[in-house]
C-alpha cells in the first residue's frame, strides 16, 4: 500500500496529465522537496506522520498544482475541474480557439453561456454570428435574436426578422402591421436591400432547425461524455482522489 | 497588509529571478529564501513554485540539472541564463517605473527622489 505522500503525488500527477517520462521528473522533484520538509519539521519536534502531514498541508492543493503543471496553452485540454484553456479546450469552464464548456470563450464558442466569433449555445454572444437559445451579435439566428442582422423568435436589429422583428429594415411583415421597422420596401436605402440574402441565410438557419437541433445535442452529448471520461480517469487512481 | 493571490501570481517569475540571481538553487531551498526575505508569500502552497519554474525553463530564463544532493537523493538545481538576467533587469526597472506612477498618482508612497535612487540602484543587473 502507498502511503500518503505518494498518494499526493499520484494525485498532483493525475491533474497535471504530463507523459510518462516527464511525469515521473516531476515527481521526484516534488517527493524531494516534501521529504526534505518532513525532515526539517521533524528537526523542528513534530512526530514524523504529523511531520508528513503538515508538509502536505504547506505544500498546497494537488488539483491546483497539477493544474498549473500542465502546458500553458495546449493543443487539447479537458478539464473536469476550472477552467481549461487550449487549442480546443472542454471543460465547466473552457477558453480556446474551439472552446466547448458552461462558460465557453473563444473564436468557435459552444455552450452554456459561449461568447467568441462564432457562438452557438443557450447564451450565445457572437461577434461575427451567434446561434441559441438567447442570442446576440453580428448575425444572429435565435429564440431572441438582438444583432445587427437578426432573425428569430424576437428580433431586434438594423434588418430584423421575427415575431416581433423590429428594426430599421424589416423586410417581412412590415405591411402586416406585426413589425416595426423604419423602413419600408418602398424608401429602404440599397446598402439594407443588398444585404437581404444574409438575413434569408440566417432565416434558413432556423428553417432546418430540425437538421442543426440533433447535431447540437450530439455536440452537447459528446461535450458531457468528454467531462465523464476525464472525470473517470481523474478518480480511477483511488477513491481517496475523489475528496478535496 | 496581505498582497491578493492575483497580484502574487502574477510577479511569481520575477520573485524567483531574483532569487535565482543570488545562484542556483532547488525548490525547497527557493522556497526557504522568499519565505525568509517575505514571509507568507507563497500563500497559495509550497508546490506552486514548481509550476512557475517549469514555465520559466520553457522560456529559456532558467535552465536545470539533476544532482546528488547532501541526503543522497537526486535533486533538480535551477540556475538562471543570461536571458533570464536580462528579463529580470527589465522587470526590475517596470517595478521601478510603475512604484514611481502609483506613488505620484495615488500619493502617501516614497517621495519620487527616493524612488530615482531605487530605480537607479534597481536597474544594475
Amino acid at each position: 500500500m502507498k502511503n500518503i505522500l505518494d498518494r499526493y503525488l499520484d494525485r498532483v500527477l493525475i491533474y497535471a496529465n504530463k507523459p510518462e517520462a516527464e511525469a515521473e521528473a516531476v515527481r521526484a522533484e516534488l517527493k524531494d522537496h516534501l521529504l526534505q520538509k518532513v525532515d526539517d519539521l521533524v528537526k523542528g519536534g513534530l512526530a514524523r506522520e504529523d511531520a508528513t502531514l503538515e508538509a502536505l498541508r504547506q505544500h498546497g492543493s494537488p488539483k491546483v498544482i497539477g493544474y498549473k503543471l500542465r502546458g500553458p496553452f495546449p493543443w487539447i485540454d479537458i478539464r473536469s475541474h476550472g477552467t481549461a484553456r487550449g487549442v480546443i479546450a472542454i471543460g465547466p469552464k473552457a477558453v480556446g480557439v474551439f472552446a466547448m464548456g458552461g462558460f465557453a470563450m473563444g473564436i468557435f464558442t459552444f455552450g452554456g453561456f459561449s461568447c467568441g466569433l462564432v457562438s452557438t449555445g443557450g447564451f450565445a454572444l457572437g461577434l461575427l454570428f451567434a446561434w441559441g437559445g438567447f442570442g446576440m451579435g453580428g448575425i444572429v439566428s435565435a429564440g431572441m435574436a438582438l444583432g445587427l442582422i437578426a432573425a428569430g423568435g424576437m428580433a431586434l436589429g438594423v434588418l430584423a426578422v421575427g415575431n416581433p422583428g423590429m428594426g430599421l429594415w424589416v423586410p417581412y411583415g412590415w405591411h402586416r402591421g406585426d413589425a416595426i421597422s423604419h423602413y419600408t420596401s418602398a424608401n429602404v436605402p440599397p446598402f439594407l436591400k443588398s444585404l437581404e440574402p444574409v438575413l434569408n441565410a440566417a432565416v434558413s438557419i432556423n428553417r432546418y432547425f430540425v437538421f442543426i437541433m440533433p447535431l447540437f445535442m450530439l455536440t452537447l452529448v459528446a461535450l458531457q461524455f468528454l467531462l465523464y471520461r476525464e472525470g473517470k480517469r481523474v478518480r480511477a487512481e483511488d477513491d481517496w482522489l475523489i475528496g478535496g | 497588509m496581505k498582497l491578493s493571490k492575483k497580484t502574487l501570481d502574477g510577479n511569481m517569475d520575477t520573485l524567483l529571478l531574483a532569487v535565482l540571481s543570488d545562484g542556483p538553487s532547488y525548490g525547497y531551498q527557493m522556497v526557504q529564501d522568499l519565505n525568509a526575505k517575505a514571509p507568507g508569500v507563497l500563500k497559495t502552497g509550497e508546490g506552486t513554485i514548481y509550476p512557475v519554474l517549469h514555465r520559466l525553463e520553457e522560456r529559456e530564463l532558467i535552465q536545470s540539472s539533476w544532482r546528488t544532493g547532501e541526503t543522497g537523493r537526486q535533486r533538480r538545481y535551477y540556475r538562471i541564463t543570461l536571458k533570464g538576467k536580462k528579463a529580470l533587469a527589465d522587470n526590475r526597472l517596470q517595478w521601478a517605473a510603475l512604484t514611481k506612477v502609483m506613488g505620484t498618482v495615488l500619493g502617501g508612497m516614497p517621495a519620487p527622489e527616493t524612488l530615482r535612487t531605487t530605480t537607479c540602484h534597481g536597474a544594475t543587473p
